[in-house]
């Protein structure tokens, strides 16, 4: 039977959506830089749209379209977002997207999921290429339709002052930048298992109330802090749990800690290299070793993802809000994005219609066969960023089956595995068996917690 | 769909194997299966074509099917390979499988019986498929033959997930309108919008039964039918016998009462030990029922179990044994199964 652990490096969140940081900065700067080469590039072979496009907000007190110094018939670029300062928009508009969604009372796992649907569609898509502010509706709309399994569009058109037509434009583009995985894995069931695990020490009996505000309080990291940062992407789900209970109480993370590795050694047959026998001295000394190294890697981890979340404590939710902060680094890089922008991807529904168009073209004029040497329409997308089209058209696909796998040839494998320590543990008590020892009898149990 | 062959460019589309559709909330989205032949590798495949509506875009449903099925890779569950999304349609790509339990049966077995070694292997690579899911908390919630696919290598999965949902997150919303009638578990038609993973085996259960008998063990046609039918055979419960009975939606005080039936009384092509996991199958009681993974441990298996671990089922352990020429049965050519979707 699979562990948790094995389980977990099986799933799309593990296999496609974790990087360690050097890859992820490296796609990000990629993504950004593919961009600017091709917006400069239509920009360059149509000067015209820039004018005539619709200056959405402020009338032009830009340079974009001052003449070139030199007399030169060139038009003048505008001066592109840095993969920093889309990073920093990023943030806001996630941190928009929690905003949103704690109006509406949606459950943590919706919140979580939107949240993680824009943050994991901006990596490979420059937020100069598709609108932000239009990207936030469709994540959201789209978390509750893979949660819930319904959501009445009309209903969610009213709440959010949009067209049912504006909210679809984007799920096609977004599907392909969340190449089709949608199951997204949260800490905050891990997070249930834990406490449970530390209410089931006999010492802790009497302190069920410390368990509780930690309990608490440790949501409420979860609830924000990962989400505002990249842990998702570095961590796995009981990392994040543990490092936010640490930040909630560190001494009953250490003790959660100090009981997993305790069982880990008592179970020798299930550590790494155990193989059962009947030699169990050697084995159980040998699980102890293993089981203290492996605990040293979790710690390791565990503190680092600790430092990034305190990077985004909820305490910081109040600065997203802040007028002052909005007005003097949120508001001058929306100027300079709407400056910068692909003129042809901005607008979803008209691209939405013009690829429809395109694709009925397309599919009158392959009416045979034989369509695998076809011309493409369409092609670069920021999704290239993967090394190939994982997009729209149904071309490449036949070389994608391999490609969605390990899309960047190598460092998905994680070689080095900076994070990777607990990920050799076999057993995953927190999250994972705990709760799954419940799953025949008990079910319902966590059903109201989570 | 027109007369008009549409193509994606990766996959020649051969001939349709059936259509179905998927519910929505105000509507049902059609869906067309064709087989396919991929065309780098020659390999065949099946595609799902799902036609995108503008009123809702994609529909929960093929989403949900495809967050699984992205999730659960297993030799028991049929593969997702890959999803094309165009402007107007979505199309999943699936692994190939030449037909479906329910076809197998009607074509290959004995006025529907199939032979006892042939059961046992389909019992347990459905209970692996079963298992794997659960582990992953995964409900499949809509187990039928007509959705365990199988292939001329005799190997059984599990496929049409998309009634299928991840469990673990509330359960009140869970839909009691799930699970083709004749192999819904009595908790579930009692009205329990709580159930859990014993669902899916009380389903195993009902297949199981009928892969030896040839009939479908419970073959109801309303709900209320189709609990009295359960009733006769496993017996009328009470609150005794299931304390909090009464507290169930769709409880009567005044059902007949049945008496229990012994199993082997009506299904007397099955051995002891099979009559024996049958049993623990089909609790009415969801809690009493066995989990996959015990049912997989249980010794109607023993041929199954490696004798080194004898507690424990490996993945990659090969699903089909090779003996009792299992090999020699070949499923006769395709076009004998009309329909890949149930």
């Amino acid at each position: 039977m699979a562990t948790e652990d094995a389980r977990y490096r099986d799933s799309s969140q593990y296999r496609l959506w974790s990087f360690s940081p050097t890859q992820l900065s490296a796609l990000r700067e990629k993504t950004n830089a593919a961009a600017r080469a091709r917006i400069s590039e239509r920009l360059l072979s149509h000067p015209l749209p820039v004018s005539t496009s619709k200056q959405d907000l402020s009338a032009p007190t830009s340079n974009a379209n001052t003449p070139d110094p030199d007399g030169n018939s060139t038009p003048a670029l505008p001066e592109f977002l840095t993969p920093a300062e889309e990073l920093t928009l990023v943030g806001y508009y996630t941190s928009e997207i929690l905003r949103a969604s704690e109006a509406l009372h949606y459950a943590d796992e919706i919140k979580a999921t939107a949240a993680m649907f824009l943050k994991r569609f901006y990596i490979t898509n420059s937020i100069m290429t598709y609108p932000p502010a239009e990207m936030f509706f469709v994540a959201l709309f789209f978390a509750c339709k893979v949660d819930t399994g319904h959501v009445n569009l009309a209903e969610y058109t009213k709440i959010f002052n949009k067209s049912a037509e504006e909210i679809l434009a984007g799920e096609f583009l977004l599907c392909q930048g969340l190449r089709f995985a949608f199951d997204v894995k949260h800490p905050y069931r891990a997070l249930r298992g834990a406490m449970m695990e530390l209410a089931s020490l006999p010492d802790m009996q009497k302190d069920l109330k410390r368990l509780d505000e930690a309990e608490a309080k440790a949501r409420k990291v979860l609830q924000f802090s990962p989400l505002m940062t990249d842990a998702y992407f570095h961590y796995t789900p009981s990392q994040i749990m543990l490092a936010a209970l640490s930040l909630a109480d560190r001494g009953l993370a250490e003790r959660l800690i100090q009981e997993t590795f305790h069982f880990v050694a008592a179970e020798g047959n299930d550590t790494p290299g155990g193989g059962g026998g009947d030699n169990n001295k050697g084995n159980e000394e040998k699980a102890r070793v293993i089981g203290s190294q492996i605990r040293d890697k979790v710690l390791g981890a565990i503190e680092g993802c600790r430092d990034m979340l305190s990077r985004e404590l909820p305490e910081r939710k109040d600065h997203w809000l802040n007028k002052q902060v909005i007005k003097t680094q949120i508001t001058p890089l929306r100027k300079k994005l709407l400056k910068c922008k692909d003129p042809e991807r901005w607008n979803l529904v008209e691209l939405q219609r013009v690829r429809r168009e395109q694709a009925a073209k397309k599919m009158d004029s392959d009416d045979e066969d034989d369509l695998g040497g076809g011309k493409k329409v369409k092609k670069e997308e920021d999704g290239d960023i993967f090394g190939g089209d994982l997009g729209h058209s149904a071309k490449k696909r036949k070389m994608t089956v391999k490609k969605e796998e390990d899309p960047f040839g190598g460092p998905m494998v994680k070689k080095e595995d900076p994070f990777g320590g607990p990920m050799v543990k076999k057993e995953e008590p927190f999250g994972g068996t705990k709760v799954k020892k419940e799953e025949d009898s008990s079910f319902g149990r966590f059903g109201g917690a989570l | 769909m027109d007369g008009k062959r549409q193509h994606h460019s990766s996959f020649q589309q051969l001939e349709k194997l059936g259509e179905g559709t998927y519910a929505t909330v105000s509507h049902a989205a059609l869906i067309s299966v064709f087989k396919g032949r991929n065309r780098q590798t020659g390999e065949f495949v099946a595609l799902k074509e799902i036609h995108l509506d503008s009123e809702e875009g994609t529909p929960s449903t093929a989403i949900r099917e495809i967050s699984l099925m992205k999730e659960l890779k297993h030799e028991n569950i049929v593969a997702l390979h890959d999803v094309i999304h165009t402007e107007n349609k979505l199309m999943l790509v699936f692994e190939y499988m030449d037909g479906d339990l329910k076809k197998y049966m009607d074509n290959n077995g004995e006025r529907g019986m199939l032979k006892p070694h042939i059961v046992k292997s389909f019992m347990w690579q459905l209970l692996q498929g079963i298992h794997f899911c659960h582990e992953n908390r995964v409900l499949h919630r809509d187990l039928k033959p007509q959705n365990l696919l199988i292939n001329n290598k005799l190997q059984l999965k599990l496929g049409d997930f998309g009634l299928a949902r991840a469990f673990g997150i509330p359960v009140n919303t869970f839909s009691n309108e799930v699970v083709t009638l004749w192999y819904r578990a009595p908790d579930v038609l009692l009205g329990s919008r709580t159930y859990n993973t014993s669902i899916d085996i009380w389903s195993a259960g009902c297949i199981m039964a009928e892969m030896f008998s040839g009939r479908p063990l419970f073959p109801g046609t309303t709900n209320e039918d189709q609990t009295i039918r359960i009733f006769r055979i496993m017996g009328t419960p009470t609150e005794r016998t299931w304390p909090g009975l009464s507290q169930f939606p769709e409880y009567k005080a005044n059902w007949q009462m049945y008496a229990t039936q012994p199993l082997r009384n009506i299904l007397p092509q099955i051995d002891e030990k099979g009559i024996d996991l049958l049993q623990r199958m089909l609790q009415l009681r969801p809690e009493l029922r066995i989990s996959a993974a015990e049912a997989l441990n249980h010794e109607w298996f023993a041929e199954f179990h490696q004798p080194a671990h004898p507690q424990q089922h490996h993945p990659q352990q090969p699903m089909m044994h090779p003996h009792r020429g299992y090999q020699q049965h070949t499923v006769p050519s395709q076009n004998v199964y009309g329909n890949y979707q149930g």
